[in-house]
């Protein structure tokens, strides 16, 4: 059952791949094209007596508007078993909050250098459904969220309105190390029946990503931290994520590892959140 | 091939080192004074790991405070009003002069199920005084833990074993705080059975993390436990204390703990946290479920009561109509007499009652009913044979599967009606 389920969310994501090409859909490309992006993550949970599988389907697209400026969209789902020994696996299924930015392209951008400032917003369609489903859904939501490290916690983030705003750069340093970095910010407004009930959180992503360009291959570590100054447990999440992605024409093919080095998600005392990551995308 | 392979070798060693960096903690918790902000978050993070849900960015760690027993009695008395706070808890209670009827409190003394002396809600309130050690608030999602003081010549291993049970209390009331925004009442159908249905999976989960955390902290081995044995005896001892129990209505409420607890852990250590999220999404939904245990009991509701019973008479309006479920079941028939090894298993073999309240305003006469369906045709007589009903205005009959309670508290003014006979199983 669990395999069948990551299947159909791996077809999912295939049928959302189709027409792959080269750039990734933030790394705004002069070139009137627009890209298409679709991500899978795996995560899982396996003891004697039970297991846990997690599989997020992500489509990102960007329609270029014209040189300076872009619609970029985010739709995810996020798809939960949970499988006690002995008995029926119990499914949970949940939507991401959909996201929609505008990014703009500096003048000071070139061919060797892309900077760039986006801002967006995340609707707030998940969320948790109280009653006998709700512990799937919360396991699901929450777990979604650190699958690349709570980068882009608010769209697995319930009853919640984010008001995003990014800054990135992509540097070519030399001909063979690339550098990306970027810096985020949300924040998450809680909506629906959470309204007036909770605080309004802020979260600070930054990432820091030396590539080494071999040909049609690039590879790197993408560091991450990411700050959570509303977030009473820990303020803080550190990640690393090893990549290797293949770029032929117009298409990329990319796989990843997220390993989350510190509380609240692995440390000491965090559950040990990993991720597997299969991506790909092109333009159109 | 000379720049390849050292970047992949490098790549992958990366990635191998970075997975060890990664890898969760196993941290197991460690009992700690739970006034401190450090042990808080080591409890909540242990809690995280034993529910194995995850981190939930959004959600916050409530705020822990901590007050004194005498605080909280003194809110629980200024929360009733028709009460005095009471300043000598031992004086004798004053008996109140003519009360007026109250037709729920007149079925629920004439059983026996609350303590004639006072109004349900004094029973209540004195009920939750004596026996609440922390609680979690939904309107301010906060955790509240009762301190009741350290003995004055405690010894460091009393302090030790002090200090462990409440760290797991405080396991057990974050977990309230993680259900809060998970609990959607839709099984709550307004029927004592299905509250007390609800919260023995609630306050049972609670309970379940807190002795999981417990084991942990003294040999890291909760698996390991003789969890059977365990629960027999703390299922024993309420088995025993509750026929002393003088408001068994209210009394029986300690049974959602061990029951729930012992139901999840059975889960558990079936089918891990996997089998505790099963428990949600497939819930139980009457008590008798779990007095029964697994595949053993009578089959609910079969046929169910859904006899409307007649008023007396056209001036008296039904007030109130419920189904008490197996648990209150048992603790009627405790307060009534019935030795433990006779109630437990008659309680185990309810299908189904339903109690109803009739009150003429006017007149001030109030009258009850209340009928029981059990399994077998032999029950009704057995509980009949064992029961000593303390309340000359209670009449019983057996019919068939059916046992009948009937009371008036005007005998001559109601002498015509036949007090819901024509409910019952032919």
């Amino acid at each position: 059952m669990v395999y069948r389920f990551g299947v159909l969310a791996l077809a999912l994501t295939c049928v959302w791949c189709t027409g792959l090409a080269r750039a990734q859909v933030t790394q705004l490309d002069p070139e009137p094209r627009h890209p298409v992006e679709g991500a899978l993550a795996y995560y899982g949970v396996d003891d004697p007596i039970s297991s846990l599988d997690l599989v997020l389907g992500a489509l990102a697209a960007r329609y270029v508007w014209s040189p300076r400026y872009a619609l970029v969209a985010f739709m995810g789902a996020a798809f939960l078993a949970s499988s006690p020994q002995g008995a029926p696996v119990d499914h949970a299924f949940r939507p991401a909050n959909p996201e929609l930015m505008l990014w703009y392209l500096s003048p000071l951008s070139g061919p060797e250098l892309s900077v760039r400032a986006g801002f967006g917003l995340a609707a707030p369609l998940t969320w948790i459904e109280r009653g006998p489903d709700a512990r799937l859904h919360r396991t699901a939501l929450a777990n979604a969220a650190g699958l690349d490290g709570l980068r882009r916690m608010w769209r697995w983030a319930p009853s919640c309105t984010s008001v995003v705003a990014a800054a990135e750069i992509d540097a070519e340093l030399h001909e063979v190390l690339l550098l990306h970095g970027e810096l985020w910010s949300a924040l998450l407004v809680p909506s629906h029946h959470e309204f007036l009930r909770k605080r309004i959180g802020l979260v600070m992503p930054v990432q820091l990503a030396p590539i080494v360009r071999v040909g049609p291959l690039h590879a790197g570590p993408r560091l991450n931290a990411v700050l959570m100054p509303s977030q009473s447990l820990d303020a803080a999440q550190l990640s690393i994520e090893p990549f290797a992605a293949l770029h032929v024409g117009r298409v990329f093919g990319e796989v990843a590892v997220t390993v989350n080095v510190d509380e609240p998600l692995a440390g000491k005392r965090g559950a040990g959140v990993w991720a597997l990551h299969l991506r790909g995308g092109g333009e159109l | 091939m000379s720049v390849r392979c050292p970047f992949g070798r490098a790549l992958l060693a990366a990635a191998l080192l970075t997975v060890g960096i990664g890898c969760g903690g196993e941290e197991p918790l460690v009992a700690c004074d739970i006034a401190t902000r450090s042990c808080q978050e080591d409890v909540y993070y242990a809690l995280l790991r034993l529910r194995g849900d995850g981190f939930d960015p959004v959600a916050q760690r409530p705020p822990i405070r901590t007050i004194t027993r005498e605080d909280y009695c003194r809110a629980q008395d200024a929360s009733r009003p028709d009460v005095e706070p009471d300043p000598e808890p031992d004086e004798p209670e004053p008996e109140p002069e003519d009360p007026p009827l109250v037709p729920w409190d007149f079925a629920l003394h004439v059983l026996g199920l609350v303590t004639p002396t006072k109004t349900t809600g004094q029973a209540r309130g004195d009920e939750l005084c004596r026996a609440v050690a922390a609680f979690y608030s939904t309107s301010t999602r906060s955790v509240t833990v009762i301190d009741s003081g350290p003995p004055a010549d405690e010894t460091p291993e009393e302090r030790a074993g002090r200090e462990r049970r409440e760290t797991a209390l405080l396991v057990h009331e974050l977990v309230h705080a993680l259900q809060d925004p998970e609990l959607s009442g839709a099984q709550f159908d307004g029927t004592t059975d299905s509250n007390l249905t609800a919260r023995t999976l609630t306050e049972g989960e609670a309970a379940f993390y807190q002795r999981i955390a417990e084991r942990e902290m003294i040999d890291g081995d909760p698996e390991g436990h003789d969890w059977q044995t365990y629960y027999s005896r703390w299922l024993g001892e309420g088995r025993t204390n509750i026929s002393d129990n003088r408001s068994p209505f209210f009394g029986v409420q300690w049974f959602i703990y061990p029951l729930g607890a012992q139901y999840l852990t059975d889960a558990w250590l079936g089918g891990g946290n996997a089998a505790v999220r099963r428990a949600y999404a497939h819930p139980r939904r009457y008590t008798q479920q779990f007095i029964a245990g697994y595949g053993h009991g009578a089959e609910v509701l079969d046929p169910p009561l859904s006899c409307p019973v007649a008023a007396p008479s056209s001036s008296y309006a039904r007030v109130k109509s419920d189904r008490f479920g197996a648990l209150v079941l048992y603790g009627f028939m405790r307060r009534a007499g019935v030795p433990d090894q006779d109630a437990w298993p008659l309680a185990a073999a309810w299908n189904d009652d339903s109690i109803v309240v009739f009150f003429d305003q006017a007149a001030e006469i109030a009258v009850m009913t209340w009928v029981i369906r059990f399994e077998h045709e032999g029950d009704p007589a057995r509980v009949l044979e064992l029961i000593e009903l303390t309340d000359p205005r209670v009449r019983a009959q057996a019919r068939g599967r059916d046992l009948i309670f009937s009371a008036r508290s005007n005998e001559a003014a109601t002498r015509d009606w036949n007090g819901g006979l024509d409910c019952a199983l032919p």
